[in-house]
This record gives C-alpha cells, structure tokens and sequence, in this order.
C-alpha cells in the first residue's frame, strides 16, 4: 500500500496526513472532540468520493450526502429491525447504496454540461425528501427518526470515544487505499482520458458511460462508508441531520481541501467540522462567518488548502537551494536580433528566460544566442 | 375531468415559474458557462429587500417592486464582481461552488435579518380570486404569470436578435473564444447577464412570495423544479428553459393533486430521469458533436 501511494503525486502526503490522525488517538482528547473527529473522517470519505468523480471523472456529484443518509438509515435499519449483526448491517447497506447508485449513474452519464451536478443534486433533495415520506415510515420512522445502533466488536463498545475513531480511521484508510488504486487501475486511466476527451477516449475503445457510471458507485460506496460511520456517530438519525445543503458541504469540503488530491477532502472535512466547533457562535452568524470563508477560499486559493500547504513546501525548497545553483546561461554581450535584413523587428536579451508557450512547466528553458538557440529542461541538465 | 383541467392550468402557472428562473440559470449558464445555484436564493433575497422595502418606506407594491428590482440589478453585478470575477480562470467546478457559497450567504444573511417571525404574508401582485370558466378554475395568478412570461419572452427575443449587445451574447454563447478574439468583451457581457438574470429572479421571487409564504426557504422547491425544467429544456436552450418549466409544472402539479408533495417530488425526479434515458440531451437540446 505504501508502494502504490509513493507512486502517486499526491500520495505521500495523503499518507503523511492519516498518519498524523493516527497518532492523535495517542492524544489524550475529549470524547466530544474525538466523536467529532470521526464524524469528520465519514465526511471525509463522502468527500474524496466528490473529489474522486469529480476531479477525475468530470462527474460533479451534488447529492453525495443522499448516499450517506441511504447508508445510515440502512444500517440502522438491517441493526434494529433485521436484528442483523452490525458489520453484515453494513455490508448490506453498502450493496443498497451501491444499487441506488447505479441506478442514478445510469442515467446522469448521459447528460452533458452541468447535467450531472444538477441530476444528483435534485437526487440529494430526493433522498431528503423520503426520509419523512409516510409509505417508508416503518424504516425511517418519519420526523422523529431511529436511534443510531451501538454494535460491541469484541467486548468493545463501537459507539464511543477512541474505538469509533479508530474504527472511522481504518475505514478512512481502506476508502483512500480503494481510491488510490481505482485511479492507478485502467479503469481509473480510462477515466482521466474520458475527462479530457470522452471522444478520443471512445476512439480508444474505452466504454466511456460504463466508466463515467462506475466512478459515480465507486464514490457513493464511499460514501456509504461514511453513512456506517455517521450512523453510529450521530447517535439519532433525525430528517435535519440530513438536509440538502449538507451535500453542498461535502463538495465545499473538497473545493477548500483541494481538488484532485485525495489529501484535500480529508483536510477540508477536518477544517469543516473543526471550525464550527471553535466559532461556538449562533446558528445565523456561523453560517455566514462560513460561507463568507468558503468564498474566500474558493477565490483567493483555487487550488485548496492542499495548494497552500504545497505551495509554502515549494517556496521553503525554493529558499534552501536557491544559493547552491550556478547559472546555467553563458554570458553573451550583444543583443539578439530577428527580423528581415538590417531592420530589426524584435530583440530578446541573450539570457536565459522561460518560453511563454511552456509557461506552466517553470523548469523548461529556452536560451537565445546569437546564431543559436538552444531549449531544453533542467530537469534533463542538458 | 374539469379538476384534472384546473390542475393541468395551474400547473401551467407554476411550470411558467420554473421556465422563468430556468430561463435565469439558463442565461448565466450560456454566456459564462457557469451553473448558478444561487438563483434560488437570489430570487428569496430580493422578495424580502421588496418586502422591507414595503414595510418600512411605507410604498405601494409598484413602487416597492421598482426599488427593490434596481437593488437586484446592482445586487446581481456585485455578486459577479466580488465573487466570480476574480480569478476566473480557476475552473467550472470552482466557480460552481462559488455560485453555491454566495447561496449560502444570501440564506444566511436573510436568515439573520429578517428571519425572525418567518413566514411572513407577502402582497400579492394578481388578485387572489379565480376566474371561473365554466367549471373549471383558472386562477387570476396563473394569468398573471403567464402575462410576465409573455413580456419578458417578447422583450427577451427583442434583445438577443434585434440589438447590438444581443448579437454579442449570442456569439459568446456560440464561441467564447471566438467572440473575444473578435472584440466582444466577455466580461462586461458577463456582468450584464448576471444583472438581467438577477432582476429575473427577483421577479420570479415576486410572483412566488405571496402563495409560498415568504421565508429564507422558500425558494428549494422551486429551485429543484427550475433545475429539472432546465435539464429538460436542453441547459442552453432559453426557450426550451420555458417549455421544460411548463412540462415539469404540469406533471408535479397533477402528481401533487392526486398523490401528495411528497410523491410530486418523486414525479418530478421520475420524469427528470425518464428523459434523460430518452433524450439525454434534453427535450429542446441538439446533440453535442465533440471538436478533437
């Protein structure tokens, strides 16, 4: 596993991230913070299922809290009612989410544009609205909700404090060890070509709306990882825990983390959770301070709290190697010049710049001399 | 019969509700290619500033509805000047969840302000009686939307096929690159699309204020049958936004009378779904030939 994620861009620091929540077990916390923690690790789950299909599969998905509350009603459902172990409760619940999934996948691959975003967004409202309907009330008892199971593993109670964060932990870790090795699967290549270009990709061979619709159950089943945790951190399955916007949520909470990096969910969710609990201000006000800061996030820092952490790595690289490079260019005097004969058109200055054309590769080079012009990559040294 | 009638007809007045913020979304969605999930919230927002207005300068409705459609105007270029116009490059799905968080903050803002005592009983524009023809019931307000879609339809078609700016929003619409290569400047578009689709919304948060009853919610229903009445309309369909709108009003109007809200919703997603197997590109849409 440690492998597979040092291959990827992104995986050592989603490793160096579950690492550090490991070790906080070892931390001394309340149990409110440590309850609060996990229900962030099932957010973050539900999360890089948004980032997943969305950044890799171009599949924006806005009704990803629907497959949480599919899942958590469903274990507490298989739980009480069933009277079914707890782990064969969630396992059951997974496949029902998984069928829910596929259904809705299959028809939102078909949509272009935004459809997808719109489609799974009228799904979450959908999935909302069924959790009061009167014809499903023996499974989710309407308005006033079921209690959340409280499973022991082996004379554990799995309900509260550490046990419930280190079990929200491993599932975490299995759900990010699960996305890393889709998106290295062909499945997941086969992907990333469609998101680039779904009609090279279908001259490829690639079954483009299988792909973009297994991507959508591939992310839903992690968010029904995150539905069997938030059932049993939540402790009352209530309608309210459930409401639309919190879908909303779980895309801000990849958008802020950073898309495309599997890490940025996890931090988003952690930042999500963790900042209502220290504003500690009154309903109306918090939602403002928040989404006045999502705002802000989303336009001063495109790229996430992933960007930013990555950016100040570069920056401190860039600040201790920066006396050890010796210039590459060699010094020439005279002005190149091109243009016709004796008019010259345009100058560059004979030193060493990066072409505008690879502007987003900052390592490439080009350098102008007079008769020669030499390009090449300081990663090569050539 | 004539009860499935009257449904079918106030239907009609709520499909035109949806076509008319569909036609919003669509609007914005066409010429800065941005999904704006704020158009709901947009439309509450500006309900309530005319109903403070009302209140509290002691106006008419028209008057009220005036001001409060010149704050809208000024509220729409604000919210794409401060939060989409920056750094716009950043990204369809970054800027989507912008739309999203300035949703978020128009809820919580309304919230704060005026949301003590909610719902709140806001004056109609149509009387509040029905035509009867016949025996079956046609709604003064279904009259009245219709008479504002029709205008706007007009004005609309007025504007994008007869003046200098239309044109332009049409080449935007066609080709962004294109038309910025060709001078048009994008985002002065940009911002006058965000301003027209505000004041639409804003009126359509007008016509559905007094029968939904105004609070800092009313508006989700309503957004989910304009997102639905727009899929099926095609996204970019401006047309299709209306007939998508009248369609979807219809089927979850009748499915609300004769089945409960609950299952209207369901109806409305059944429909949405059925489509999309059908014709994925929507009612109204044209199938989208990929360039390599």
């Amino acid at each position: 596993m440690l492998r597979l994620l040092a291959r990827t861009d992104t995986g050592p620091v989603t490793a160096a991230v579950l690492a550090v929540l490991l070790v906080l077990v070892a931390v001394p916390l309340q149990p409110r913070v440590t309850t609060t923690l996990a229900t962030a690790f099932a957010l973050a789950l539900a999360a890089i299922g948004v980032d997943l299909a969305g950044a890799y599969g171009g599949q924006f998905l806005f009704g990803q809290f629907g497959f949480v509350a599919i899942a958590a009603y469903a274990t507490a459902y298989f739980d009480h009612h069933v009277g079914l172990p707890f782990a064969l409760a969630a396992l059951l619940a997974l496949v029902v989410v998984a069928v829910a999934a596929a259904v809705l996948a299959a028809a939102v691959v078909r949509l272009a544009h935004f459809g997808a975003a719109l489609a799974t967004f009228f799904f979450g409202s959908v999935v909302a609205a069924l959790l009061t309907a009167t014809w499903l009330e023996s499974i989710t008892n309407g308005e006033s909700g079921v209690p959340s199971p409280a499973p022991r593993l082996a004379g554990v109670d799995l309900a509260s404090g550490r046990a419930v964060y280190v079990f929200a932990w491993l599932l975490l870790v299995a759900g990010t060890f699960v996305t890393f090795r889709y998106i290295r699967s062909r499945s997941g290549r086969a992907l990333m070509l469609t998101k680039r270009s779904s009609a090279v990709a279908k001259v490829m061979g690639i079954h483009v709306q299988r792909e973009g619709a297994s991507v959508i159950v591939v992310a839903a089943l992690l968010a029904g990882a995150g539905g069997v945790i938030y059932a049993l951190t939540s402790g009352y399955l209530a309608p309210e825990g459930f409401a639309t916007q919190e879908s909303t949520f779980l895309v801000a909470m990849a958008a802020v983390g950073g898309f495309g990096t599997i890490a940025g969910p996890i931090l988003g969710a952690i930042f999500f959770t963790l900042i209502p609990e220290l504003l500690n201000a009154s309903g109306s006000t918090e939602s403002i301070i928040f989404a006045a800061a999502l705002l802000l996030v989303l336009v001063l820092e495109p790229q996430g709290l992933y960007g930013f952490v990555a950016r100040l790595v570069k920056l401190a690289q860039a600040a201790s190697r920066a006396p050890a490079r010796s210039p590459v260019p060699v010094p020439v005097r005279r002005a190149l010049s091109c243009g016709s004969a004796g008019e010259p058109k345009a100058s560059v200055s004979p030193r060493r710049r990066a072409h505008r054309s690879v502007r987003t590769h900052p390592r490439n080079w080009i350098y102008a001399a007079p008769r020669s012009v030499t390009a090449g990559s300081t990663r090569s040294r050539t | 019969m004539t009860l499935l009638l009257s449904t079918i007809i106030a239907g009609i007045g709520l499909g035109l509700i949806y076509g008319l913020l569909a036609f919003s979304f669509a609007l914005i969605f066409k010429t800065t290619s941005v999904a704006n999930f704020a158009a709901g919230n947009m439309a509450m927002f500006g309900a309530f500033i005319i109903y403070r207005v009302i209140q509290d300068a002691k106006v008419g409705l028209g008057a009220g509805i005036a001001i409060g459609l010149a704050i809208a105007a000024v509220l729409g270029a604000l919210i794409y000047l401060c939060a989409l116009r920056p750094r716009d490059d950043a990204g369809s799905m970054n800027l989507l969840i912008r739309t999203q968080a300035v949703s978020l903050l128009l809820f919580g803002i309304a919230f704060q302000l005026w949301g003590a005592g909610e719902p709140f009983n806001f004056p109609s524009v149509s009387p509040t009686s029905s035509l009867n023809i016949g025996h079956v019931i046609v709604p003064w307000s279904t009259l009245v939307n219709a008479g504002v879609s029709a205008v706007l339809a007009l004005a609309f078609s007025w504007f994008f096929y007869r003046t200098d700016t239309g044109l332009m929003f049409r080449g935007v619409a066609e080709s962004p690159d294109v038309a910025r290569l060709l001078g048009v400047r994008t985002r002065r578009l940009s911002a006058i699309a965000w301003i027209i689709a505000t004041v639409v919304a804003v009126l359509v948060g007008v016509l559905v204020a007094p029968t939904a009853f105004l609070s800092p919610d009313m508006m989700d229903s309503f957004l989910l049958g304009a997102i639905t009445a727009s899929v099926l309309g095609g996204l970019t369909s401006l047309a299709g936004a209306f007939l998508g709108g009248i369609c979807v009003g219809i089927i979850s109007d009748i499915a609300a009378v004769y089945s409960g809200s609950t299952n209207a919703v369901l109806a409305t997603f059944g429909l949405l779904l059925l489509v999309l197997f059908v014709r994925p590109m929507g009612l109204f849409g044209k199938p989208i030939a990929e360039r390599i």
